[in-house]
């Protein structure tokens, strides 16, 4: 356990260094959700309802994700570019636990999303962003990355067995942000859209981040997400072991790991 | 001409080698069509404006498109080596300039009547079939004025190494200060100069005016000033462009990753 610990740690910290040295994904994690927050913002303020505290969490929640999607399907092929994939597989630790330290040090710069989301709200805009249920929103907060982490997980060999799915990911931003109601209820959909929203974690990430930060949710309801968050997130883990396994096998088999 | 063809059809075919028909499709069309679907839903539940100002506000944004691959075009050379190639041929660089963008003008001017359709299909706008002549002319005019963004932003791309945000940082510029999602005159001072600094500012508002059945020779003024300021960012852009290739040349730093 202490081994896994100590790769999945050294695993982190490397892909932090790269990670936070790459434009694009400083852009995603810093700029895309300022950008979003100020213009939604702008949008939204004149409403009578307005709630600047879902404007924050909605587009600190964009930046989340766009970090996991891009971080997430390229997290094994970037290594596979770079040369380093065989070196890593032919280690003795294992190459799920290594990802899995990749897509830790993806949640932590994702986390600066949320950050500045609130500056922009609290800062920028002076308005008071407090969430109505601090603990609720933490666990709430800790659980979302969870999920996104575990989706990660999946997206990095899936982009390795099927290179076009990274591509194709990268166009799944919006469809996700629409799906899982980060900016608007999810209610202004169509009702067919609704088991498509369910099956994704980012809408009962939301549903948990907005319910408790706003104190629209009662606590039974948050609960219930977190258990849902916790539920997909297995499932997730459980694709993303198997998905590895087809990996190295195919690329043994096929002596293939090296390829570009 | 042939260099400016040339340039047109290899600049364009060169960004799309690694793509297959699907993911061209995802890429060039999901993400745009369903990024103005998020940012009209957003005007929809709350914002002060009716549904049509923000459906046609983003699709016209699409034509920024143009831009983001145009600025693209420099970083791609670069990063398969053929940056130095191209730099070393005698070909003239007004054509190799302007030529780059010719291909992707087209294409986003296409995907911005994409965006149309799809605002007609999916969220009922109405469209009156008399206003399409002057809403086609408006498309092509605002995807013309941003690809002038794109070149300068292309040219910048020499010195900044990655036009992938440069390009990211237009597209969101515009869709706060353009005046696509919030009017310009509930922007403070500081955006609102900023919108109207901006290409495709006038076409937005030239396109909301038609569509709402307004005469086209009302909009001409709006088109006119589009465009120069298009022209003025490309012409920037050109001049940029070739002092930067001068500039690296001398330094020997046109490959610098």
């Amino acid at each position: 356990m202490i081994y896994y610990t100590r790769v999945f740690l050294l695993s982190a910290k490397v892909q932090l260094l790269e990670v936070t040295a790459s434009l694009f994904m400083l852009f995603n994690a810093l700029l895309q959700p300022f950008f979003i927050a100020v213009t939604a913002i702008y949008m939204l303020r004149n409403q009578p309802g307005f709630e600047p505290v879902y404007v924050v969490v909605g587009a600190g929640l964009s930046g989340l994700f766009a970090v996991t999607l891009f971080t997430g399907s390229n997290a094994a092929s970037r290594e596979r570019y770079q040369g380093n994939l065989e070196l890593l597989e032919a280690s003795p630790a294992p190459l799920m636990v290594i990802m899995g330290g990749k897509m830790g040090a993806n949640m932590v710069l994702a986390l600066t999303s949320m950050v500045v989301t609130y500056v922009v709200g609290a800062g920028l805009f002076q308005y008071p962003i407090t969430p109505d249920q601090p603990i609720s929103f933490t666990v709430s907060l800790l659980m979302a990355l969870f999920s996104l982490w575990a989706m990660g997980m999946v997206f990095a060999p899936l982009s390795i067995l099927w290179p076009p799915v990274e591509q194709f990911l990268g166009g799944l931003e919006y469809p996700v942000f629409i799906l899982c109601g980060f900016l608007f209820p999810v209610a202004l959909l169509p009702g067919w859209f609704l088991p498509f929203s369910y099956a994704l974690p980012p809408y009962w990430a939301a549903r948990a981040l907005q319910g408790s930060s706003l104190g629209t949710l009662q606590f039974g309801d948050i609960v219930l997400a977190w258990l849902i968050l916790l539920a997909t997130s297995g499932v997730l883990l459980v694709m993303a072991a198997i998905l590895f396994r087809i990996f190295l096998r195919l690329a043994r088999r096929k002596g293939t790991l090296g390829f570009v | 001409m042939r260099v400016f063809l040339a340039s047109a059809y290899y600049g364009y075919r060169a960004l799309f080698f690694w793509e297959t028909p699907t993911v061209y499709l995802v890429q060039r069309l999901l993400l745009p069509l369903s990024g103005m679907a998020f940012f009209s839903l957003i005007g929809l539940s709350g914002g002060s404006q009716p549904l049509e100002f923000y459906l046609v506000g983003n699709a016209m944004v699409i034509a920024s498109l143009s831009g983001f691959t145009i600025a693209g075009v420099i970083t791609a050379e670069r990063n398969l080596g053929t940056l130095i190639y191209l730099i070393g041929s005698p070909a003239n660089r007004l054509a190799l300039f302007f030529g780059r963008a010719a291909v992707h003008v087209a294409e986003s001017a296409v995907f911005v009547v994409v965006g149309f359709g799809w605002a007609i299909l999916v969220f009922g706008l109405d469209l009156p079939l008399s206003t399409w002549p002057g809403i086609l002319l408006t498309i092509a005019v605002g995807t013309l004025a941003v690809s002038g963004l794109g070149l300068l932003l292309g040219a910048v791309a020499y010195v900044f190494l990655d036009s992938l945000v440069l390009g990211n940082v237009m597209i969101f510029t515009l869709l706060l200060a353009s005046g696509a999602n919030i009017p310009l005159s509930e922007l403070p001072p500081a955006l609102s100069f900023l919108g109207e600094a901006l290409p495709l500012t006038r076409s937005i508002e030239a396109a909301r005016a038609l569509a709402a059945g307004g005469e086209f020779t009302a909009s001409l003024p709006l088109l006119l000033q589009d465009l120069a300021v298009g022209l003025g960012y490309a012409l920037v852009g050109f001049i940029l462009f070739s002092w930067i290739e001068v500039v690296a040349r001398r330094r020997g730093t046109l490959e610098n990753m």
